[in-house]
């Protein structure tokens, strides 16, 4: 199995759009969904080529198959040092769990006030019967603190694009002068984040990956993309210059299965330790054991999810979907705590010519806090699941999941 | 059958048509709902400054002239750019439209051959991808060089012939007579109709200026380009555009 690493560089504005059944404006995202990479690529290939897909081809095995290609989303990896200094993150761009939480008044990474995770905390608090109102070492409210981030040089940081309305209107041919009804306005992500010291501008970036089981067919698409990388336009609006962008590729084998079983279990070790260490200090209201003989793990949504159970649209993972993911049976799996929230998407398909259907799907960000008294039989599925994703559309980039995050063990004393 | 190892092989670049606009005069390209400036029409500008003409802006202007020389030369063309009177919807009236020289390839879901005129074929419409991709024109000089420049003007009372009530208004405009040299690009993508290039160039050079108050002296520019010195055009091609079918009699042209 190959992942091909994509760097998006953005060289005019991207017009990546949503709208929400029932609205009229066209509001902006702040990243490029896997759906849209999937879809330029797609038509790109289509483009070049009069032959139509058969079964068995190239163009099958990427787009259309049970185990299709995972087409990543793409999230912005710019970092903002300083006020004139800007680099590209160079680790992994991560969405930021639901339970993070940051100072209401002075909210961000320091040297701002620092963010915090609270789900240890809550799931402790609540265990020992306790109401459970965070706020920071200062004493300020806090409320949740979303969005992308990562690590650079052992400093956290937050990642933005910054957005911008460009309007547009349509001339009427006769009269010379602004048609009726054809004036509107784009809300698009700028090109650039800002000017470095010394005037040069930062362009944007993002960053992405392709999943691909099948190794031959990985370096046919890497070296396709290099061909083509001048002529990729993503979002919409495309021929009339938005949505350029150039893309870098990097392939690299993943990791056997054993391998990424081991680094899920080390990430569950750490986790449930750090999470007996905060139970003990809890233990001062009331002597509980109620964790003992229980591995605890959680699954952190890296993208936003469609997810559903009896045929019905979800937006929590309960313990019988779980089961049914990873297709074991565990019957003390336990859901203990579910942060999640949902929203409306839906899109165009290129391949039809239609609107995609309106789907209920679970926020990116959403957290899950399982728990299992037979840890060992779960490392292994656990390490596949992160790998494809839950829920309906994975190759799309829907569903991606992340076990143990890390900022779950950033406290409210240590906010970052 | 698709398989990207053969596809990679015959790999073709796409066709490029680079473009620099040469600005004899000042620019007035304005950014509509741009706020920060004291103009009551700013100047439209990249997310770093430089000055640019948005490709919407060629894009559009280029196909208004492209659909006069083609409508000129007695093709039937559809009336962009309301969705309403462009090429799908036309496609079931009768007259000229329905022409085998109109057809893409490709099939309605009754079977039935799919006509758009020559132009929606380049440039598209609400149901047919356009064939061509604009880069916006962007101002290859430093933008410290191109202060901002306020031009006053007024509306004269043709009565008093002294100004009009509240029509003061400032334009902001790239320096004039500056000769600053604009570039971008128009890319052929992979299927474009091989009378494209004949016909871009062609509606290119009708076009004499660009942005607002064109009338009142600003905007106007000269093209320099390679693809004008040697646009290596067969004579198949302006031939083929010279014989446009003729209508039928008592059918709309």
């Amino acid at each position: 199995m190959k992942r091909i690493h994509l760097t998006i560089t953005a060289e005019t504005p991207l017009a990546i759009g949503q709208r929400k059944p029932g609205a009229s404006v066209s509001e902006a995202m702040d990243y490029i969904p896997g759906t849209v990479i999937r879809g330029a690529i797609a038509a790109h290939i289509l483009n070049q080529t009069s032959d139509s897909p058969a079964d068995g081809d190239d163009f099958h095995t990427l787009f259309l198959n049970d185990n299709a290609a995972v087409f990543q989303n793409a999230y912005p990896a710019v970092l903002k040092l300083s006020s004139d200094q800007y680099d590209v993150s160079q680790g992994e761009v991560k969405v930021l769990p639901a339970t993070a939480l940051s100072s209401k008044t002075n909210s961000g990474f320091q040297p701002k006030a620092g963010v915090f995770d609270a789900l240890i905390d809550s799931f402790c608090a609540r265990e020992h019967g306790h109401f459970y109102e965070p706020n920071d070492v200062n004493g300020d409210r806090v409320e949740p603190f979303k969005g992308f981030y990562s690590q650079h040089q052992g400093s956290y940081y937050a990642h933005s694009v910054n957005q911008r309305l460009l309007t547009r209107v349509g001339i009427n041919r006769r009269r010379a002068t602004a048609q009726e009804e054809i004036l509107y306005s784009i809300k698009v992500l700028d090109e650039f984040q800002g000017k470095a010291q010394d005037g040069t501008p930062q362009p944007t970036v993002y960053k992405s990956a392709i999943l691909i089981s099948d190794d031959n067919l990985a370096t046919a698409l890497q070296t396709f993309l290099e061909q083509n990388s001048p002529h990729f336009r993503l979002g919409g609006s495309t021929s009339r210059g938005l949505g350029k962008v150039h893309i870098e590729t990097q392939i690299e084998d993943i990791k056997d299965i054993d391998e990424r079983s081991n680094v899920i279990q080390a990430r569950i070790d750490i986790f449930n330790e750090k999470l007996n260490e905060r139970w003990s200090l809890w233990n001062v209201f009331n002597d509980s054991n109620s964790t003992k003989g229980r591995t605890f793990f959680t699954l952190d949504l890296q993208s936003d999810a469609i997810l559903s159970e009896h045929w019905q649209r979800t937006t929590v993972i309960s313990e019988a979907m779980l089961n049914q993911f990873t297709n074991i049976h565990d019957p003390d799996l336990q859901l203990h705590m579910a942060y999640s929230s949902y929203d409306y998407r839906s899109g165009w398909n290129a391949a039809w010519g239609l609107q995609k259907d309106v789907e209920l799907m679970t926020n990116m960000g959403s957290v899950y806090l399982f728990s299992t008294q037979q840890p060992q039989a779960w490392y292994e599925p656990l390490a596949w699941l992160e790998s494809r994703g839950v829920g309906d559309r994975v190759s799309e980039g829907f569903g991606q999941i992340r076990v143990c995050d890390e900022f779950h063990l950033v406290f409210r004393e240590g906010a970052e | 059958m698709i398989q990207l190892a053969s596809l990679n092989q015959s790999f073709q670049p796409s066709t490029t048509l680079p473009l620099t606009a040469i600005i004899d005069t000042a620019l007035c390209v304005g950014a509509g709902g741009s706020s920060g400036s004291l103009s009551d029409k700013p100047i439209l500008k990249r997310a770093d400054g430089k000055l640019i003409i948005p490709a919407s802006q060629l894009k559009g202007r280029l196909r208004h002239e492209c659909e006069k020389i083609a409508r000129a030369l007695g093709w039937a063309i559809c009336e962009s750019p309301v969705a309403e009177t462009m090429c799908p919807q036309r496609a079931g009236l009768t007259g000229n439209f329905q022409h085998e020289h109109y057809e893409i390839g490709d099939r309605n879901p009754d079977g039935s051959p799919r006509h758009h005129c020559l132009i929606c074929q380049l440039f598209g419409n609400p149901s047919l991808p356009a064939r061509l991709q604009f880069s916006d024109l962007i101002c290859t000089e430093d933008p410290d060089n191109t202060p901002e420049v306020l031009r006053p003007g007024v509306t004269i009372n043709r009565r008093r012939r002294t100004a009009e009530e509240k029509k003061l208004y400032f334009l902001e405009t790239s320096p004039a007579n500056a000769q600053l040299p604009f570039t971008g690009e128009i890319t052929l993508l992979p299927g474009t109709p091989y009378f494209a290039q004949a016909l871009i160039l062609a509606g290119l050079k009708h076009i004499h200026a660009l942005g607002g108050s064109k009338s009142a002296g600003l905007g106007w520019l000269q093209w320099e380009s390679s693809v004008f010195k040697h646009p290596e055009i067969n004579d198949d091609i302006w031939e083929f555009l010279a014989a446009a079918p003729s209508p039928p009699s008592g059918g709309e042209p």
